[in-house]
């Protein structure tokens, strides 16, 4: 943490390390196994009688020497070399721990290298006998120092008991000292096979290559299976989780073990064209591929043990960037810059670009790369195109997977790094932070005249934040269906809901009319909802003209899931307005007219992590580019194959597996339901925040293009987290619920930490869209609020939602006159400032709840003064 | 300022640890001499077309490098321990050109089995082509070591050098004389090794080893005056006020001239024993400076002492073991006289 760094830009991300160390590994173990086969061929040699046997392991002794003496003595000084410069405080905590274990090492390695040298000096000079004996000795001493190298190396994989006890021994003799002992046995000596398999092909001729390549191609084989079942036990010592997530979830590690996997029977395979009589050029051909499967198999091997590791240099003690996990905290309070100011330009203090690269090559060089073959940095960011997406997910880092560090530094630092890589490595041009132009709509009142009308129209949207999710071809999580409701009451002293021989009709504005032809929606519902929908007709036959249904328990006239959507030919408005009237069924006379809209957003930010533009330039819709990352990465995390799917025209409804009562899906039961899963999921990369961490998916902010946060609620100060919590405590409160039913949901709510309560324990459990903020929590008995805080007390069930509720005389919804949720009278519309406030101005000529303001006239013809409805309402 | 560093465990107490280091650098100082010297001096003489040194080395300077490197990693091993985070520092500092070293020696390594092998067989130019490029890469390699010790006794100038203002031979004023100290120290070296092994072979062999010995040594007169000038005044001061330090440097003074003497005489037995006084006094006095330098750094070198032997009784046993081991190989490799 306070050395110096050394980044390597296109060669990091452990390029240089992997190329050293995989050169020397492939040596280093055909070192260790090739004393055996000296020994064997030597003692073959003298068996036959066959000088030119002899002469050719005196040269393959010769070629031994060079090439493990030098080449791989000296980049074993290498690795060191390397590791010291890119890992400092492993290398050195390594050192002070082990450094007899390495001296122990050191002596065999001196001894190697003096009984090498006599065997090789010795032919001639020692009779057969002692010579073989002296490649004996090489052996022991070479597996010795393999014995001492791997029991540090395995340490870092597995530390086992050493992380409580801090005893060395339990260090050295960790969990997978022994599988790595076998299987790296065995590994050295079928590489010293196949070196064995070279030489003789290029320095044997005749009878004598054919009997030795047969003789090395046995053992391969042999060692080869031996080494796979090593392998096997090795791979089992691992943690399951962390098998999981490397192997099985980050797909660079997953191709590497299949190779790992695949190369064994192909070695093996490739070897038993030894067994026959085999053409000499094709042979040494043959054999040189042998030494770079060899080469490719050990080097695969060694980023599995390497990737076994992470996010960890040290597993569970330190991180790969040289963080100890028990620095982590302090890191995170006082900062990175902060602990490594010895090392910060003081002339550059200003410079945010400056800090984010330092903070960089702190944290992530280790492991990333600039624009190099190995974990591209580059690559790995480009979705991003702006910071927000890269500190989401460096928030989110390390938390539910766990391949990656956490991010260690303040929330600055963690800003300064997400500048750098966008501005500084992408060289992404800075959004320009200008407000949107909005198109303002034209909004005409229809007409009611106090003393003339006979009717009163109510009508109303019941979600007034809504969203549908055009991702179509890929994925489907709102389908356009908006519900409209409509009461109609007869005006008198003593109003009616009237119902007998009138119906309700509805009709989009002009321009919204057609909207299959607008979206992708009726190409894919077959197929997402099993339906055949003719164009332009919703998932119920409602479509965006038409009649409603009336339900007779409550007078309340409806049509549900109508497919409307945002778009017409005039370009994106989340507030398409509908005309409603009320017609005398007999002579069609319009009894009563009003207008109501239909909320109706695409503005969901799954491109600002995710990638991708906005689908419409007014700042909306999902485009391909983000749709199809938003499947890579569920593939990726969930191991699906939704994206391949998607691609071959089976788009996924995300309620086909995980259950949403607002569809009333089944799906998986065993899974998380939808609002749980994917609350769940963000809150953890989106943690910290107010209620922007909301508006990043749903279309609330009134810098957006929809502002959907509009009623009296957003006018007084309150925002999304007042009522329904931080996203970590929302996202709590979902997956509790969950839990409570037996889910798996644990690994998501691990590092959530409850913000609203203090403790996780009292957050209460919620089912969606039937436990919601509850009015009556701020508004006791139809007050003032008596404070503004919604959290955690939630309805009952659905009838005790605000847009299932009634009055108190049971007749009038309290949806009716209050308007929609979040559109709560009186609203404000960025569009034009009274959209949602049709029918207070239409009826009473103000903003306010129907007959506010001692406004009973609008449906009683005189005033009252008995509360009927509710108490507290007859205020001026 | 604070260099903050992190502090570190130590298993057993420094001096072993200090032991280790100076008996293992000790010897590979001395491999390492010879192997450069013997380069030089082997190109020197063939370029003077004289072969009675470079038939002598050429078979030799394989074998003590493979042994000069061995003994190298094992010093290394424990100056990490006690210096780590100076020397890691240093190192970072010069990453490219430190690691660098590996690949030099690499090719120096394969270039020396190349000249030994093919003796006999390759024409005079291409041998000293070959030589040539071999002290080229140890000169290099001995510049890059040279300076990465200096640079680890100077963390003053690290900023400087992390920040690129400078470069990191520049600003050292000890830096060129000691590695003139050491290029010189080996030609001196290599030549009295030539002269000493040689001697089974004739006077000649004496004669001219000696005469590089003595050449080199009455140069290095100067330059160690030079280099000891070019210490920074807190540094010759601290040796001023050490008696210890003192004593080292008079140890060497005397057998520096002790040396220069028997060398007149020819006398190599003895010469050879003050040699090594006079080496193990500089290697020790080597020390003390490197203390000196850091002493005001070394504050924050927080070591937590374990006092945890099991390891190092590891290293001990297998160090007898196989100490024995090889003796027992040695004796039947020397008792077999197949063909000689």
């Amino acid at each position: 943490m306070t050395y110096p760094v050394w980044e390597l830009g296109f060669a990091g991300g452990g390029l240089l390390i992997a190329l050293i160390g995989i050169f020397h590994v492939y040596i280093a173990h055909f070192a260790v196994g090739g004393g055996v086969f000296l020994a064997l061929t030597e003692k073959k040699a003298i068996a036959l009688n066959s000088p030119s046997l002899l002469e050719y392991t005196r040269k393959h002794a010769l070629f031994f020497l060079l090439l493990t003496m030098v080449a791989g003595g000296v980049t074993g000084v290498g690795i060191w070399f390397t590791i010291s410069l890119l890992q400092p405080a492993a290398t050195s905590f390594l050192i002070h721990h082990f450094v007899f274990f390495w001296a122990t090492e050191w002596v065999f390695f001196l001894a190697e290298i003096i009984v090498l040298l006599l065997y090789y000096y010795g032919f001639k000079k020692l009779d057969s006998q002692k010579h073989i004996l002296l490649a004996w000795f090489y052996f022991l001493f070479a597996w010795a120092s393999l014995f001492f190298i791997s029991g540090i190396i395995d340490f870092m994989l597995t530390p086992g008991k050493w992380l409580q006890s801090k005893n060395l021994w339990d260090g050295f003799f960790n969990p997978s000292f022994w599988p790595s002992i076998f299987f790296r046995t065995f590994l050295a000596l079928s590489i010293a096979s196949i070196f064995g398999l070279v030489t003789a092909s290029f320095k044997l001729k005749n009878e004598e290559r054919v009997r030795m390549s047969r003789y090395y191609a046995k053992y391969i084989v042999f060692f080869t299976i031996l080494t796979f079942l090593a392998g096997v036990w090795y791979y089992n010592i691992l943690d399951q989780g962390l098998k999981n997530y490397i192997f099985k979830l980050t797909p660079y590690y997953k191709n590497i073990l299949d190779w790992f996997f695949y190369l064994t029977p192909l070695i093996i395979i490739v070897s038993c064209f030894y067994f026959s009589r085999l053409n000499g050029s094709f042979q040494k051909t043959l054999s040189l591929i042998m030494l770079i499967l060899g080469i490719i198999y050990i080097g695969s091997f060694e980023f599995l043990r390497e990737g076994a590791r992470k996010p960890f240099i040290i597993y569970d003690y330190m991180y790969s960037n040289g963080i100890k996990v028990q620095d982590l905290e302090e890191v995170n309070k006082t900062g990175i810059l902060a602990l490594n100011s010895y090392w910060l330009d003081k002339d550059r203090a200003n410079n945010n670009l400056y800090l984010g690269k330092e903070i960089f090559k702190l944290e992530c060089s280790s492991c990333h790369s600039r624009g190099g073959p190995l974990r591209d940095i580059l690559k790995l960011t480009q979705k991003y195109d702006n910071p927000f997406g890269l500190v989401s997910q460096l928030t989110g880092q390390g938390k539910i997977l766990k391949y990656m560090p956490p991010f260690s530094g303040t929330e600055r630092e963690k800003k300064l790094l997400a500048e750098y890589i966008i501005y500084g490595l992408q060289k992404k041009e800075k959004e320009i932070g200008e407000k949107l132009e909005l198109k303002p709509v034209e909004l005409s009142l229809p007409p009611f005249a106090e003393d003339q009308s006979e009717y009163v129209l109510l009508a109303w949207n019941n979600l007034g934040m809504h969203c549908i999710s055009d991702s179509w071809p890929y994925w489907v999580l709102l389908p356009p269906a908006n519900d409209l409701f409509a009461l109609v009451i007869k005006r008198g002293e003593l109003p009616e809901v009237v119902t007998e021989g009138i119906e309700v009709v509805y009709e989009v504005e002009e321009g919204f009319r057609h909207p299959e032809e607008e979206v992708e929606f009726w190409q894919v519902a077959p197929k997402l909802f099993g339906k055949k929908l003719a164009p332009g007709e919703g998932l119920s036959g409602n479509r965006v003209v038409g009649k409603m249904k009336l339900e007779e328990e409550t007078g309340i006239f409806g049509a549900d899931l109508i497919p409307v959507v945002p778009y017409s030919k005039k370009g994106f408005n989340p507030y398409p307005q509908f005309t409603i009237k009320a017609v005398d069924k007999e002579s069609g006379k319009i009894l009563a007219t009003t207008k109501v809209i239909a909320p109706t957003s695409t503005e969901m930010g799954c491109k600002n992590c995710h990638g991708g533009p906005w689908r419409k330039k007014e700042g909306a819709g999902i485009s391909e580019e983000t749709a199809q990352d938003v499947l890579r990465v569920h593939d990726r995390i969930n191991n699906t194959t939704l994206l391949k799917e998607a691609k071959e025209g089976r788009p996924v409804l995300c309620q086909s597996c995980h259950p949403d009562p607002v569809l009333k899906a089944k799906g998986k039961p065993h899974l998380p339901n939808l609002p749980a899963a994917i609350h769940g999921w963000h809150a953890n990369y989106l943690s910290g925040r107010g209620s922007e961490a909301c508006f990043q998916c749903h279309p609330a902010s009134l810098a957006g293009s929809t502002g959907c946060l509009r009623g009296i609620h957003a006018a007084r100060g309150l925002d999304c987290t007042s009522c329904h919590g931080y996203l970590e405590d929302h996202a709590l409160s979902l997956l509790r619920f969950e839990k409570s039913k037996g889910k798996a949901v644990e690994k998501l709510m691990l590092n959530l930490k409850p913000r609203k309560v203090d403790s996780l324990e009292k957050i209460k459990p919620r089912e969606p869209w039937l436990n919601e903020p509850d009015c009556f929590t701020c508004h006791q008995n139809y007050e003032k609020p008596v404070k503004k805080e919604g959290f955690n007390a939630w309805t009952k069930n659905a009838q005790a939602l605000y847009r299932h509720s009634f009055d108190e005389s049971g007749v009038l919804p309290c949806i009716g006159c209050h308007g929609s949720p979040h559109a709560i009278y009186p609203a404000k519309n960025i569009y034009e400032q009274d959209l949602d406030n049709i029918q207070p101005l239409q009826y009473q000529k103000n903003r306010r709840a129907i007959g506010a303001g001692l406004n009973c006239k609008v449906c009683h013809l005189i005033d009252m003064e008995d509360e009927m409805h509710h108490v507290n309402m007859l205020r001026p | 300022m604070s260099l903050n560093m992190p502090g570190s465990i130590l298993l057993i107490p420094a001096g072993w640890f200090d032991f280790f280091l100076h008996a293992l650098f000790f010897i590979h100082l001395i491999l390492i001499n010879i192997v450069i010297g013997w380069s030089i001096i082997t190109l020197v003489e063939e370029v003077k077309n004289k072969d009675i040194i470079p038939k002598f080395t050429s078979s030799r300077l394989p074998t003590l490098l493979a042994f000069a490197i061995n003994l190298g990693v094992a010093a290394l091993l424990f100056l990490q321990v006690l210096w780590s985070k100076f020397f890691y520092t240093s190192s970072v500092l010069i990453a490219p050109f430190w690691l660098s070293v590996v690949f030099v020696l690499i090719l120096a390594y394969y270039l020396l089995y190349l000249y030994d092998f093919k003796f006999y067989s390759l024409s005079s130019a291409v041998r000293i082509s070959i030589l040539a490029l071999v002290v080229l890469s140890f000169l290099y390699i001995a510049f890059i070591f040279v300076s990465n010790m200096s640079l680890m006794l100077r963390p003053g100038h690290w900023q400087s050098i992390y920040f690129k203002e400078k470069l990191f031979f520049s600003g050292e004023p000890s830096l060129l004389p000691r590695y003139f100290h050491f290029i010189v120290a080996s030609v001196a070296i290599g030549g009295l090794v030539f002269a000493f092994w040689g001697s089974k072979k004739g006077n000649l062999q004496v004669k001219v080893g000696l005469k590089w010995f003595v050449g080199a040594t009455f140069l290095q007169v100067i330059i160690g005056v030079w280099f000891l000038l070019s210490l920074p005044k807190e540094v010759i001061l601290s040796i001023m006020r050490d008696k210890l330090s003192l004593v080292y440097l008079s140890t060497a003074i005397f057998f520096l001239l002790l040396s220069l003497f028997l060398a007149f005489k020819q006398k190599l037995m003895q010469l050879i024993y003050s040699v090594f006084f006079l080496v193990l006094s500089m290697v020790l006095l080597r020390s003390k400076v490197r203390f000196f330098y850091l002493k005001d750094k070394i504050a924050g070198n927080n070591f937590i002492l374990q006092n945890d032997y099991s390891s190092f009784v590891l290293f001990l046993i297998t160090l007898v073991l196989v100490t024995g081991l090889l003796g027992y190989i040695f004796k039947v490799y020397t008792e077999s006289k197949l063909e000689e």
